[in-house]
């Protein structure tokens, strides 16, 4: 069987393979249109023919090619700069014609009147949605009466999501780093809901200009809290896309959304945030609750991000 | 008239037969479902057409009650 | 009764867990469940329910965990354990990763604000669906055909009733808030609305107005048997409707076979009212009928397309009635093409996957040559009245009897290969054919297209001999296949590439009049 093309591949993945040695992993997780390798080291590599998606230290392959991968779980494989081997060096994988994808986020600058604009729009695709543990608890995040009704999940964190909520809001950044324990790992799904809604907290976070650095400042203690809990408190999917995205780099859905945000086209931000939607079942949803949680905090915090602040980093 | 609100919503499919249409929709971010579609009453048409006259007698006797 | 159960280093997707927690909970005394990675928060929360048994100390957050509350009268845990394997290997039984509800109800649970239906299961079984669909308040696009017209009329009278579509059955072509649906291609959204009952003529002027720089506003579908007698245009006069009322549409198009006498007099008193300009492609329907309606006939899918364009921009609407080729350059052509073949090389073979395209092709070149078909323009000339001696053949590869057995060759272009293998002979001279791209089709219909091509072509040089192969692709280059790079595709191959089915019969119209004068001159 000829080996499978790769048609893109994140540049962290391709740095990381830079030092040409041999890296072994081993299958660790397999889903028909996704996999993960777990590499010696322990970090995770993946790889994805769902279309239009490739996540940090991953790579993909066109959509509805491949009609089943070539390996099975637990089997070891090596990775290196030219693609993935089998243990007895047959090529399974080529990343030869795969073109480089940057999973960095780039810089935001959101003016305030965009802020609101994507404030409601997004806040009207998640409520029509039906997506998300958290999103029955849109209406706190805009200081609103949560329903009486909620379900079991949403019910159970939404104490814990409130007070970490208010604590960034009043830059208790020490306490929003103990509250973030109370939130690591929880919910349905391979990354836990509250995972998601940590990663669209801290993307944001991590691609704000530098301008805003007290808040950064702050906020990194509280980023630091969550990667040092997470491996002991998620899964371990979960715990690398927190890593992650507290470094700046986001799955390609995600990353299109921030910068989506950022260019002010109401019509790219509804495309956008429709993608990251379609991320798993709730997945995508709780991300934009907390991106949406994150806009209301810039908002409040006086985040302003201008014009002038964007002529300062540019500098 | 519902046929004109159709044009202001967001179009939300259920799929029911070939897969392939459900994964073109997927393809375009288009809220889908996939049934898993089976004759009902095993592909029998007698159990079909009983099933369909039970359907319309506990609707009828919904309506009444 | 507690119970739980842990798979250590399990990973199942996200819509897995979820759904599979949902599907538990709805088995018989199960009162309540939860699924999740063992993370310690998520065994809060079992604890926090009262749900926590010993079984769960070992987990840890990448094992899988079910812990289960339930009523020992009704269910055992070991009940609950089994529903919960079957439900894992269905699921990854399933090809795209998705758990996917058995009935349309379920279906509706879990997207309840859903709003379509597309329904493409055996036509015997599709009634049933239809009606429940309707009955929830769903419009429906029916591509199932063998539906009896019975119940397609009976169906249709309660859409119309509800206000709801029901495009079908035998509908292949809708575009709805700019989502193609079954076939149908990535056309620009914009101001003209188009209501077809012919899935491939819809396609072809949808891709055409794309390709003149206008937008379509709503592509709605009827299906085939819409405006017959029995049927009475339902669907078409409330798609009619539909458009003169959106706003967003300015122009309207409607495509069909010839109707019914009595349904064609609705439809033109309809138009007669309409405050927006109408377009009536009845291929080679009453001219004359449709220009006292105050509406603007055509000639061609082709001539439908530009009308609507010139109606919308305000521009003066032309018939467009000739091959747009300079003299010099088709000259060029025909003799290039032409020459290639020997003398004995006179017939003509048409291989469509489209239907409606063979169609115009034949209404076109049969009025001045006999046609034969598996859907012919009159009996005499059906497939099996061909004399042994050849004739000229046009084939709609997409009827039921080249498809039993197989998909659409739209979507298997191995139909079409094999009609190259088998139908390609000694006196073949031009092979016409269609490309239908956009959703729905296959991946690279061009790269079967080209394989066949150059396969008849080695396989008549033997004899000395070549062909000459004319085509048209029905796409824009938003389609997944790229009407670009599969035109280039076809090129490269020598294969003629016109802009349009109506230019590529109008250029082998011409092909064939030039032999056939040849031979006259040649005898």
């Amino acid at each position: 069987m000829p080996p499978l093309s790769a048609s893109r591949i994140s540049g962290d993945l391709v740095e990381y393979l830079a030092d040409s040695k041999p890296h072994p992993a081993r299958v660790h997780s397999l889903f028909t249109r996704a996999f993960n390798l777990k590499v010696a080291d322990g970090c995770l590599v993946s790889g994805t023919n769902s279309r239009g998606y490739i996540a940090p230290m991953g790579f993909s392959f066109q959509s509805l090619q491949t009609s089943g991968w070539p390996f099975s779980l637990d089997q070891e494989l090596i990775l290196h700069p030219g693609g993935v081997c089998s243990a007895s060096g047959e090529l399974l994988i080529d990343f030869s014609n795969a073109a480089i994808w940057n999973p960095s986020l780039a810089t935001i600058y959101l003016p305030l009147e965009q802020q609101e604009r994507c404030l409601h729009l997004l806040t009207r695709i998640l409520a029509g949605s039906q997506n998300g543990i958290f999103t029955p608890l849109l209406p706190g995040i805009f200081g609103e009466e949560l329903p009486s009704d909620l379900p079991l999940h949403a019910a159970f964190i939404a104490p814990r999501v409130f007070s970490f909520f208010g604590h960034l809001a009043n830059s208790e950044w020490q306490a929003a780093a103990l509250d973030s324990e109370g939130l690591i790992g929880f919910g349905s799904g391979l990354t836990p809901s509250a995972d998601d809604f940590l990663a669209a907290i801290l993307g944001l976070y991590t691609a704000l200009p530098l301008d805003v650095k007290e808040n950064k400042a702050g906020f990194s203690l509280v980023a630091e809290r969550i990667l040092e809990l997470a491996p002991a408190r998620t899964s371990l999917v979960s715990a690398e896309m927190l890593r992650h995205a507290a470094n700046g780099r986001l799955p390609s859905p995600h990353q299109s959304l921030l910068a989506a945000l950022d260019s002010g086209s109401v019509f790219e931000v509804e495309e956008a945030a429709r993608a990251v939607l379609n991320v798993g079942v709730n997945s995508g949803g709780d991300f934009l609750f907390g991106l949406l949680a994150g806009l209301v905090l810039m908002a409040e915090a006086k985040m302003v991000l201008c014009d002038q602040i964007k002529e300062i980093d540019q500098c | 008239m519902a046929l004109n609100d159709l044009f202001t919503q967001e179009l939300k499919v259920i799929n029911m037969g070939l897969e392939s249409f459900h994964d073109e929709l997927k393809s375009q971010h288009v809220q889908t479902v996939q049934v898993a579609w089976k004759p009902r009453a095993g592909g029998s048409q007698k159990m079909l057409s009983l099933l369909n006259k039970l359907k319309k007698v506990s609707s009828s006797k919904e309506k009444a009650g | 009764m507690l119970g739980a159960l842990i798979r250590k280093n399990a990973y199942y997707d996200s819509v897995t867990l979820m759904l599979i927690s949902q599907d538990l909970k709805e088995q018989a005394g199960v009162q309540e469940v939860l699924v999740g990675m063992g993370t310690e928060l998520n065994l809060d929360l079992v604890r926090n329910l009262e749900m926590f048994s010993p079984e769960l100390e070992p987990v840890g957050p990448n094992d899988m965990f079910i812990a289960a509350k339930f009523d020992e009268q009704q269910t055992s845990f070991q009940a609950i354990e089994t529903a919960f394997d079957e439900l894992i290997s269905k699921k990854s039984a399933d090809s795209n990763g998705n758990y996917q509800p058995p009935t349309l109800k379920s279906a509706l649970r879990q997207l309840p604000d859903a709003n379509l239906v597309q329904i493409s299961i055996p036509g015997q079984y599709a009634s049933a669906e239809v009606e429940e669909a309707l009955n929830a308040g769903l419009h429906v696009m029916l591509f199932s055909d063998n539906v009896p017209i019975e119940d397609e009329l009976r169906l249709k009278k309660k859409a119309v009733e509800k206000g709801l579509l029901l495009m079908g059955p035998d509908c292949g072509t809708a575009i709805i808030n700019g989502v193609p649906l079954c076939f149908a291609n990535a056309v620009k959204r914009g101001k003209i609305g188009v209501v077809g009952a012919s899935g491939t003529g819809t396609q072809e002027v949808t891709t055409l107005i794309d390709k003149l720089g206008e937008g379509l506003s709503q592509v709605i579908g009827t299906g085939g048997r819409d405006l017959s007698e029995a049927v009475g245009g339902l669907m078409m006069l409330q798609g009619f409707d539909a458009l003169i009322t959106d706003p967003e549409t300015e122009v309207i198009v409607l495509i069909s076979k010839p109707p019914a006498a009595a349904v064609a007099k609705k439809i033109y008193d309809r138009a007669k009212t309409s405050p927006k300009p109408v377009v009536i492609d009845f291929i080679g329907g009453d001219a004359q009928a449709i220009r006292e309606a105050g509406a603007y006939p055509c000639l061609s899918f082709e001539d439908a397309a530009a009308k609507a364009v010139a109606l919308l921009r305000g521009e003066p609407v032309q018939d467009q009635d000739s091959l747009r080729m300079a003299d010099s350059a088709l000259e060029e052509l025909l003799t290039a093409e032409l020459g290639r073949l020997q003398p004995e090389q006179t017939k003509l073979l048409g291989l469509y996957t489209g239907g409606t395209l063979a169609d115009e092709a034949m209404k076109f070149l049969g009025q001045k040559t006999a046609i034969y078909s598996n859907i012919p323009l009159s009996p005499e000339l059906a497939l099996e009245n061909m004399p042994a001696a050849g004739g000229h053949l046009i084939l709609d590869l997409g009827e039921d009897q080249f498809t039993r057995g197989r998909a659409h060759p739209m979507i298997d272009p191995l139909t079409r290969s094999e009609f190259f293998s088998s139908r390609v002979d000694g006196q073949t001279a031009i092979v016409l054919l269609d490309l239908v791209l956009g959703y729905g089709s296959h991946a690279d219909p061009a790269k079967a297209v080209v394989q066949s091509v150059l396969e008849a072509r080695a396989r008549l040089a033997r004899e000395g001999k070549d062909l000459v192969v004319v085509a048209s692709v029905t796409g824009t280059d938003q389609d997944p296949q790229d009407l670009g790079s599969s035109t280039r595709t076809l090129k490269q191959a020598g294969i003629i590439v016109m802009p349009s089915n109506a230019q590529a019969v109008r250029l082998v119209s011409r092909m064939m009049e030039k032999m056939h004068s040849g031979a006259e001159n040649g005898a």
